[in-house]
C-alpha cells in the first residue's frame, strides 16, 4: 500500500496549510476547497520516483458524542479498531456525524494520523475526546503541533499530546524551512514499519528534487546575468540621419527586450519552486528616491555587516556631497576597483545602462546600436536583486499570495 | 560617516571582490569571457550560501 497520511483535528487548526506545505506544490492547496474543509480530499505526492497520498480532513465537530457512541458497548482494546468500523458502517452515525465519518474513513482505510494542533490556544479537556477516538482507530499516528499565530501554549500541548501520541513534532506549516520538511518525512518513515523503505526514498527524493533547483537556479541566473550584460541591438540604416532617429526606436527594444528577459527568467525559478499560483507586484528601483533607504541597499550589494559599519550614513548624508558621494560607492561595487566614483543619482537610469553608438559602415551606411552593458555595477547589483527573489521563492511556503519583487529593469 | 568607518567600509567591499563569485561579475562587468558562471555560483547555492 501507497503510504497515506490523513491530516486530522480541530476546525480552523491549519489541517490545510499543513497539507498544502507538505505536498511542494501551491497547484495542491488551490485545488483544496476554500474555507473549511467538509469533505476528505487525496492528493498524491509524487517526487521522482517516490509516491505519498495526503488527505486533507474536515475538522471534528461532535467528538464527545462520537466517543460516547463508540463507548456504549464494553469492547477490549483489540476490538476498538472494529468498534470504529461499525460506527462508519451505521448509516444513522453517518448522518449524524458526517465530519467524524468523513475524517474516520481514510485513517479504517489505511492512513496514517497525522494530528494537527495550533500553540496559539491553549489546551482543554474537550480534545480528549479527538484524541481518545484516534487512538481507537488502532492506525499509526503523529501529533503536529502547528504554531498559526503564537508559541504561547506549545508546552501544555506537548503534555498532553505525549500521553496520546508516541511522536509529537512542533512544524510551523508557514515558516518551515525544507531541513524542518524533511526532518518531518523521516519522522514519517518510522511511524509504521512497512512504510519505511519507501519514505526514506521519498526522502532521498525530496533532498534530490532540492539539488535539483539548486543547480537549475544557478544554470538560470548564470544565463541571464549572461543575458542581460552582453545583449545589444543594431540596425543598418542608409544615412547618418536615420540612424540618429532610430536610436529612440532601439532604445525602447532594447529595455523591452531586458525586462521581458527579466520576466522570462522570474517565470521560470516560479515554476522550478512550483509557485504556480504566486503574482508578482514587481517594483521598481528608482536610486534617486530610494538613496538613503538602507533597506535597498542591501537589496542592491551590501549585506547585514557592510550596512551595519555605514549604519549612520542615512541620516548623515542628506544635508553632505561627502556622504552622498559615498552612498553612490558603496552601492557602485565595481567602481571602487577603477577608483572612478560615478554621479550615485544616475548610476541605474536608463540612459545611463548601456553605450549606444552610430558607426559609419565600411561600405556606405551607417549602423546604430545599443548595447552591451556599459554599467560595470549592473552584474554585482542585479545579482543580489535576483539572490532576494530567489530567497523569497525559497522561504514561501504559503500557497498563492503576492511577492512583491524589485526590479531593476523597468 | 567619518573615515575610519568609510576605510573599513572599502575593506570590507574589497574584500568581498576577493571572492571567486565577484571576480566573475567583475570580468562579466567588462564583457570579458566568464567561463561557465554556473558553476561558479553553484556552490552559493549547495552550500546555502545565497546573499540574503
Amino acid at each position: 500500500m501507497i503510504p497515506a497520511f490523513a491530516v486530522v483535528g480541530h476546525p480552523n487548526k491549519g489541517k490545510s496549510s499543513v497539507v498544502s506545505t507538505l505536498a511542494r506544490d501551491d497547484r495542491v492547496a488551490v485545488s483544496m476547497q476554500s474555507g473549511t474543509t467538509q469533505v476528505s480530499e487525496s492528493f498524491d505526492i509524487h517526487l521522482g520516483e517516490a509516491h505519498y497520498k495526503l488527505i486533507d480532513t474536515p475538522g471534528f465537530q461532535r467528538p464527545r458524542k462520537v466517543l460516547a457512541w463508540l463507548q456504549q458497548q464494553p469492547v477490549s482494546a483489540d476490538q476498538r479498531s472494529e468498534r470504529v468500523k461499525a460506527f462508519l458502517q451505521d448509516e444513522a452515525c453517518r448522518q449524524q456525524f458526517p465530519d467524524e465519518s468523513e475524517l474516520l474513513a481514510p485513517i479504517m482505510a489505511g492512513a496514517a494520523i497525522l494530528y494537527v494542533v495550533d500553540s496559539s490556544r491553549p489546551y482543554s479537556p474537550e480534545y480528549e475526546a479527538e484524541m481518545e477516538i484516534l487512538r481507537w482507530t488502532g492506525q499509526p499516528s503523529m501529533a503536529l503541533i502547528n504554531p498559526i499565530t503564537s508559541r504561547d501554549y506549545i508546552d501544555n500541548w506537548q503534555q498532553a499530546l505525549q500521553q496520546f501520541f508516541r511522536t509529537v513534532r512542533i512544524f510551523d506549516a508557514v515558516q518551515a524551512d525544507l531541513n524542518q520538511h524533511i526532518e518531518l518525512l523521516q519522522a514519517f518513515a518510522h511511524l509504521h514499519q512497512p512504510w519505511s523503505e519507501s519514505l526514506s526514498s521519498l526522502v532521498s527524493a525530496v533532498q534530490a528534487e532540492i539539488h535539483r533547483q539548486q543547480l537549475q537556479s544557478c544554470k538560470l541566473a548564470a544565463h541571464l546575468l549572461e543575458d542581460l550584460v552582453r545583449y545589444q541591438q543594431r540596425q543598418k540604416v542608409p544615412d547618418e540621419k536615420q540612424a540618429k532617429s532610430l536610436q529612440p526606436v532601439l532604445q525602447a527594444a532594447y529595455y523591452s527586450w531586458m525586462r521581458k528577459r527579466e520576466q522570462k527568467a522570474h517565470d521560470e525559478l516560479q515554476t522550478l519552486y512550483r509557485h504556480h499560483q504566486l503574482q508578482r507586484d514587481n517594483t521598481e528601483l528608482t536610486l534617486s528616491d530610494d538613496l538613503f533607504d538602507t533597506e535597498k541597499w542591501y537589496a542592491w550589494g551590501l549585506n547585514r555587516k557592510q550596512l551595519a559599519a555605514v549604519g549612520g550614513i542615512a541620516g548623515a548624508a542628506a544635508g553632505g556631497m561627502l556622504d552622498l558621494t559615498v552612498a553612490g560607492s558603496s552601492l557602485l561595487l565595481g567602481t571602487l576597483g577603477g577608483g572612478a566614483i560615478g554621479s550615485s543619482a544616475a548610476w541605474l537610469g536608463a540612459n545611463k545602462l548601456a553605450k549606444q553608438k552610430l558607426k559609419g559602415l565600411p561600405l556606405g551606411g551607417f549602423e546604430a546600436r545599443i548595447g552591451p552593458m556599459k554599467n560595470r555595477n549592473f552584474p554585482t547589483s542585479y545579482w543580489r536583486v535576483f539572490c532576494s527573489f530567489i530567497n523569497a521563492l525559497i522561504s514561501v511556503t504559503t500557497p498563492g499570495g503576492i511577492l512583491s519583487v524589485w526590479m531593476m529593469l523597468r | 560617516m567619518d573615515d575610519a568607518q568609510v576605510g573599513k567600509l572599502l575593506e570590507q567591499l574589497s574584500g568581498q571582490q576577493q571572492k571567486p563569485i565577484y571576480k566573475a561579475l567583475d570580468r562579466l562587468s567588462r564583457q570579458k569571457d566568464v567561463t561557465n558562471l554556473a558553476e561558479v555560483l553553484e556552490p552559493l547555492f549547495t552550500d546555502g550560501q545565497i546573499p540574503d
